[in-house]
């Protein structure tokens, strides 16, 4: 016979204001098989948790029910205090009669009486429940960061210097990412590279820190603890530790293509290195653009190279290795073809060349196709890096003639559920008010205009920030720009000022689109490779909004930088080093404990349709062979991989032969929990 | 000119939602539609619309600009919220027309040319008269 507690909370007011627990107690108490009744105001509470404890050991129960909030609340709670009252944690039950019961109805009569059926209905469940154990998995404590940028490299550092392995996976030929082609960082105007580089070179020089440039993941496979990546390290044609960075090579180089680093202002060797102060210092042979390598003509860089480093029968490789936990940092892109919004375009290098017929079909037909001289964001950076394409100094792409006023058009394409993204992009207030200073800065007689709809400021030091650019003299205009035209060799920039409700029209030499940051353009295809979860526009979801920032919605997977939301460096950094956290707590313990809710297959009644296999999500079934005791094949059968398994059920309702069961879900749990409901109704 | 936020005039935005399909409060003044207007309208657009906001229902009805709009649809084409102010816009002049506002001088039309022509050429036959 059963010996069963039942514990009724009031939670304060939240229960007893709609349900008489005090009636719902009572007659639990009525209830075959229950010997010990509770009815107390804060069960969650340090006393509630010692009379919990104390009637099982005392009264010795052999299951407990706690009719209160939300298992997602409290399950966990209880479940632990029942461990240490020496009672099977799988041995308690929550039944909810808080968020399904008194928080919906207003009557007290249809709550309470609702209460005691929930609260009857797990009391005949739970005579069915069995004592269940923990899993115990291995742990690899390696962890593998996807992306080398800013998140990355912070992510990596704080892991290696704690003593973990890491390996970063890069799909460019350096580390760097985004922050690499900033000139400057607002608010202090710092430069970007000089905080970075020192950085870059930690990463490669640290001896826990493998760095895979060049390379991209393929595959992904396992559960938290032990994942196994298979990694394509694409072909360099150099091998890397032969090569002393010397320079020969691509200063030799004869051809040259589009430098996707330079965003197309300029063109770059078809070997190269993305940027001079490039980590590591090797470069790649961009196998599209080779003619060595199309069509076996030129191996100039062969002959110059002195140390013999340049192979060109290398081949793509293939790498697999086991991980513990994997930081997803693939950060950002500006959105593409947002001159089109304008009526703008530009060709991809400095020099317009001159357009085909299709290209030209191609273009918008308004400003037709000749605005050079609308850039974006990361243009300018590059305009006004010291290392950029014009050495620092600003000057437009058609002519390289130094611009006069520059207008910056804050809001393209964020804000926008018209033509762009609905969400506000968060950096580009900043980032426009850094731009008119350096452009200020660069051009002393030169004037800014910047048209914004609202300045969002909100950070240490921003709305100061800001301050400054309209004190250097940046001409803020409150309203958004409705049309770019050319104009002689200038732009004719039509805008409105809402303030005065007028338009304004501004004739620019240059006009800078402070473009919305949206996620990588293969962000989804990446997400169904490791199986995470991403919201409609293609960032990752994290757990929680509020209290899992960098969780993603696998376990072992953590999220960090703009690959997860719109972020400034500093946040970026933020959570990358939270990310680094998250895994490191992970990483503290010997082993994994999994929860042993999850399917479990009769094997000798499986008679391998397979459709489990087919339905379940998390690829947690395997097929497996089962052997006589003389080794002889017998029959197939699935099997479930319990640290892959999440419990959701899907295979439980997909078998036919009833062979597989949800641990902790039965059938006749479930059955006596609907059986106790209809008895009283049918 | 005081705006009394209080005197909201609830009645007559929401026939005016109805009657054009837009929703007003998604506008957030960002003056896109003033900037590309090429009729000048003054009031412009954007304010129009924000009078709207403000419950200013008669203020903005009786703007002389909305007689200028040419229905062009530049405004409409490049709002970044799916606000149409030339829906809106001519919203108002129906409601003119709806009110028999003596503004609009019905009489001096034929029977017939009312009975045969849609609403819409109807409205922006009268903005040349005015």
């Amino acid at each position: 016979m059963a010996k069963i507690g039942v514990f009724v909370c009031q939670c304060g007011n939240n229960i007893a204001r709609t349900v008489d627990t005090a009636a719902v107690a009572k007659d639990a108490s009525e209830q075959n098989g229950v010997v010990h009744v509770e009815d107390y105001k804060f069960m969650c509470s340090a006393p509630g948790q010692e009379m919990f404890k104390k009637a099982i050991k005392e009264k010795g129960l052999d299951a407990c029910i706690v009719a209160a909030c939300s298992p997602k609340m409290h399950e966990a709670t209880f479940r632990k205090a029942a461990e240490a009252a020496g009672l099977n944690p799988f041995k308690v039950e929550i039944a909810n009669i808080r968020e399904q019961c008194s928080w919906v109805h207003d009557d007290k009569e249809i709550g309470t009486a609702k209460s005691k059926d929930l609260t009857h209905m797990m009391i005949e469940r739970i005579k069915f429940n069995r004592p269940l154990e923990r899993y115990v998995m291995p742990l690899t404590k390696r962890t593998l960061i996807l992306g080398g940028g800013i998140a990355g490299i912070q992510a990596a550092l704080d892991l290696a210097n704690a003593g973990i392995e890491v390996h970063i996976v890069e799909r460019e030929p350096s580390l760097g990412g985004n922050m690499a082609r900033l000139s400057e960082t607002f608010p202090t105007l710092d430069c970007s590279q000089c905080i970075m580089t020192p950085k870059m070179v930690e990463v490669l020089d640290h001896p826990l820190i493998t760095v895979h440039a060049y390379a991209e993941l393929q595959k992904l496979e396992g559960f938290i603890g032990n994942f196994r990546a298979t990694i394509l390290q694409k072909a360099k044609f150099v091998i890397d530790d032969l090569c002393t960075g010397c320079g020969e090579c691509w200063e030799k180089c004869p051809f040259s293509v589009e430098s996707e680093f330079e965003m197309g202002l300029v063109k770059r060797p078809i070997i190269y290195i993305p940027f001079p102060q490039a980590v590591p210092t090797v470069p790649v042979i961009d196998k599209t653009e080779c003619p060595k390598i199309l069509k076996d003509k030129c191996g100039l860089c062969a002959q110059v190279c002195g140390p013999d480093c340049i192979d060109f029968t290398q081949q793509d490789e293939i790498k697999e290795i086991e991980f513990g936990a994997v930081i997803v940092a693939t950060g950002f892109q500006l959105m593409p073809n947002v001159y089109r919004e304008y009526g703008g375009w530009r060709p991809p290098h400095m020099t317009p060349k001159k357009l085909t017929k299709k290209e030209r079909a191609a273009l918008p037909r308004s400003g037709a196709g000749r605005l050079v001289d609308v850039i974006n964001g990361l243009e300018f950076e590059r305009l006004a890096s010291a290392s950029g394409p014009t050495g620092g100094q600003i000057r437009r792409p058609s002519d390289g003639k130094i611009p006069e006023t520059v207008v910056f058009i804050a809001c393209v394409g964020s804000r926008d559920c018209n033509k762009g993204v609905e969400y506000c992009s968060k950096i580009c207030c900043m980032y426009t008010a850094k731009h008119t200073m350096l452009y200020q800065h660069s051009v002393h007689h030169g004037k800014a205009y910047v048209f914004y709809m609202d300045i969002r400021a909100g950070g240490k030091g921003y709305e100061e920030f800001i301050n400054r650019a309209q004190n250097e003299g940046a001409q803020y205009i409150r309203g958004r720009v409705s049309r770019l035209s050319k104009k002689g060799d200038k732009i004719l920039v039509k805008g409105a000022d809402t303030l005065t409700g007028q338009a304004v029209d501004v004739e620019a030499d240059m006009v800078v689109l402070a473009t919305a940051m949206v996620p990588q353009g293969d962000a989804e295809e990446t997400a169904q490779i490791l199986g995470i979860g991403y919201d409609k526009h293609g960032f990752y979801s994290e757990q929680h909004p509020k209290l899992m920032p960098v969780d993603s919605s696998t376990g072992g997977i953590f999220l960090a930088g703009t690959c997860q939301g719109v972020k400034d460096i500093p946040e970026t950094v933020a959570q990358a080093s939270a990310a680094a956290s998250k895994v490191l707590a992970l990483f503290s313990k010997e082993e994994l404990q999994r929860d042993p809710e999850v399917a479990i297959v009769d094997q000798e009644k499986c008679m391998n349709c397979w459709d489990c296999v087919t339905v379940c999500p998390y690829l947690a079934i395997d097929r497996v062979e089962l052997k006589d005791r003389n080794g002889n094949f017998r029959k197939w059968a699935a099997q479930v991989n319990p640290g892959l398994c999440q419990g959701c059920g899907l295979c439980n309702t997909a078998c036919r032969s009833k062979s597989i069961e949800l641990q902790g879900y039965t059938n006749e749990q479930v059955y006596a929990q609907i059986t106790a409901f209809g008895g009283e109704f049918v | 000119m005081l705006i009394n936020p209080a005197a909201k005039d609830l009645k007559a935005i929401r026939e005016l939602e109805l009657a054009t399909g837009e929703t007003i409060s998604d506008c957030y003044q960002c003056g896109k539609c003033t900037a590309g207007c090429p009729a000048s309208m003054d009031p412009p657009p954007s304010v129009l619309i924000q009078l709207l906001k403000l419950g200013q229902f008669e203020m903005a009805r009786n703007a002389e600009s909305i007689w200028s709009c040419m229905a062009c649809l530049t405004c409409s084409e490049r709002c970044p919220k799916n606000v149409s102010p030339a829906a809106i816009i001519e919203g108002l002049k129906n409601l003119h027309l709806r009110n028999q506002d003596p503004r609009v001088c019905l009489e001096s039309m034929s029977r017939n040319f009312l009975a045969h022509s849609p609403q819409m050429a109807v409205v922006s036959g009268f903005r040349k008269f005015i």
